[in-house]
């Protein structure tokens, strides 16, 4: 797929030589990575823009401990091994995160084999991102599937729980309250489907996933005030947008508005944003499409 | 990848690095902007992060260090609500002031209390994430935090005049924040002198990871259309001593002088005009 002459500068310029990957191991494993990115079929001009761009002498390095390199292992321990695990304790100090951790240095050693053939997790990198942000990535997911597989038993139990309090009949007193909190999680639900997505994003990693203001501008590529700045407009955009749909599609008054927001602020029973906003994807994908 | 698959680690740690194609990176988000399982794991992701990163200051063209007084104050305290219409609150304006600085960051997480549990303890921000949820709101403002301390006197973010790479729309955003005109040449002054610390090397990347700036030397700005593997010098319209360069799209950038000149191109470095105060 690529041509002979930019397999061989991109091998130059990895220092594949250094772990013994030859020429043509690199070429596929940049082959690979184009097809991976393209979906198969790429021109040629974007697929040397492509390559050109990846972190090439992590792609080698890659390639080399997935081959068995004894050179490049001892490179990758002394490297990388301490920033998967420094990652590891960084999710969660009790070392918890370590077994994962360890399970994905297992994987990336290659200790499964399929057909006599030892299969390294490192296949799975294609040198679109640094080795270090990839091994952070695949440990995140996995630490993810471990609280999963965690929370699904507890989920069960809190989820009888809350029907319970959700089917216990309401008295009248909080009939009208009932109602308004209902007013207020439809509203809700239709402005956060309105955001941009990168709005509601921002939204979701503060209010649902607890991430700070600087690990949000981290992800998103932002100075941390931005992200605060942007919070704040996003906020004020979906209060005007709950007030306008509260008048205009629920035919509330003012006064009637300025009862239901006051009523919710006094209690908001179960309303809860952090659930709101997940729910919203497969409305948010038909309002785009409109 | 379609938006409704799931994000792989390989192309979220590409994504968080700046290295996808525009509309791959647009894909990516939103997916993650509307899949509660792709955050969780963009989550834990973000959590495995040192707090300091250099690196993104060179990424972004920012130190990050240098701008940390721009950030809201009380960077201890817990997590704000979103605000509400308060009733017989009348003056609009004046909670719209309290309420744009009134996003707090959170304190950091706790530790969790057992270190000898069989079972992964939960994410270290999931117990501050349950009060700050449960009380945020419905996220939606159930105490109003901005009424219960004092307004801010300013809004630091509004002196962050060179912030403009952020915005979706430049223009507006410049024309939303621009300071009243007899306080521009001051702030000019601070911003410029705050940028002045900045490595002149620093290398930023434009929303298309391929194409990148960066500022060699004093009056020397390079461009990169294939991702910093070769670079190409580009002449300023008048000798300049650069101290910044922001890429806020493929084909835009915007350089500062010491002198707190600005300069925008919006053709990839053809052709420059003075950003007017």
């Amino acid at each position: 797929m690529l041509d002979a002459a930019v397999v061989k500068r991109l091998h130059h310029k990895s220092n594949a030589g250094r772990w013994g990957v030859t020429l043509d191991r690199f070429g596929a494993v940049l082959d690979s990575s184009v097809s991976h990115a393209f979906s198969g079929s790429a021109s040629p001009a974007a697929a040397e823009r492509h390559a050109s761009a990846l972190q090439l002498e992590d792609l080698a390095l890659a390639t080399a401990c997935a081959d068995g390199n004894d050179a490049a292992w001892e490179h990758f321990i002394r490297e990388h091994r301490p920033v998967l695990y420094r990652a590891a304790d960084a999710i969660d100090p009790t070392g918890a995160a370590r077994e994962a951790a360890d399970a994905l240095y297992a994987d990336l050693f290659g200790m499964t084999e399929r057909d006599g053939e030892r299969r390294s997790l490192f296949r799975y990198f294609h040198g679109r991102s640094t080795l270090a942000t990839w091994l952070r990535a695949v440990l995140a997911q996995r630490y993810v599937d471990i609280l999963r597989r965690t929370r699904r038993f507890e989920s069960i139990a809190s989820g009888e729980e809350r029907s319970r309090a959700l089917s216990a009949p309401p008295d009248d007193s909080r009939a009208e309250r009932g109602r308004f909190v209902e007013l207020m999680r439809r509203a809700l639900k239709a402005a956060v489907d309105r955001l941009e997505p990168r709005d509601r994003l921002r939204l979701a990693c503060y209010h649902a996933q607890g991430l700070t203001l600087a690990q949000i501008g981290r992800m998103l590529r932002e100075h941390e005030a931005t992200t605060s700045r942007h919070l704040a407009r996003t906020r004020r955009a979906m209060r005007e947008d709950v007030e306008r749909q509260l008048k205009l599609v629920e035919g509330m008054s003012e006064a009637e508005v300025r009862e239901c927001l006051g009523s919710v602020m006094d209690d908001a029973g179960t309303l809860d944003l952090a659930e709101i906003l997940p729910a919203v994807r497969k409305n948010a994908t038909e309002h785009r499409s409109t | 990848m379609t938006s409704e698959d799931h994000v792989p680690a390989e192309v979220l740690a590409a994504w968080t690095e700046g290295r996808l194609a525009v509309a791959d990176s647009a894909t990516v988000e939103t997916h993650l902007s509307s899949c509660a399982s792709c955050q969780e794991m963009l989550a834990v992701f973000a959590r495995t992060e040192p707090e300091s990163r250099p690196d993104l200051a060179v990424v972004s063209g920012f130190s990050w260090f240098r701008w940390r007084w721009a950030v809201p104050a009380a960077a201890a305290a817990t997590a704000a609500a979103i605000w509400v219409a308060v009733p017989n609150n009348p003056n609009r304006d004046e909670f719209e002031r309290t309420v744009a600085p009134a996003i707090e960051e959170r304190a950091a997480p706790p530790a969790p209390a057992s270190a000898d549990t069989a079972a992964p303890a939960p994410a270290p921000a999931e117990a501050e994430r349950t009060l700050s949820s449960r009380r945020d709101a419905a996220g939606f403002g159930f105490e109003d935090r901005a009424e219960k301390q004092p307004p801010a006197a300013d809004e630091p973010e509004r002196d962050l005049k060179a912030d403009v790479a952020e915005s979706a729309n430049p223009a507006a955003a410049r024309a939303a924040e621009a300071p009243a005109a007899p306080e521009q040449n001051r702030l000019r002054a601070e911003t410029v002198t705050g940028l002045q610390r900045q490595a002149a090397a620093a290398e930023v990347i434009s929303p298309d990871a391929l194409v990148r700036w960066r500022i060699v030397a004093p009056g020397r700005l390079e461009r990169s259309t294939d991702g910093a593997s070769t670079w190409q010098p580009v002449a300023l319209p008048q000798p300049a001593d650069l101290v910044a360069v922001q890429a806020p799209s493929a084909t835009s950038a915007i350089v500062t002088a010491a002198d707190g000149r600005q300069f925008r191109t919006d053709d990839q470095g053809k052709t420059w005009n003075p950003v007017q105060p």
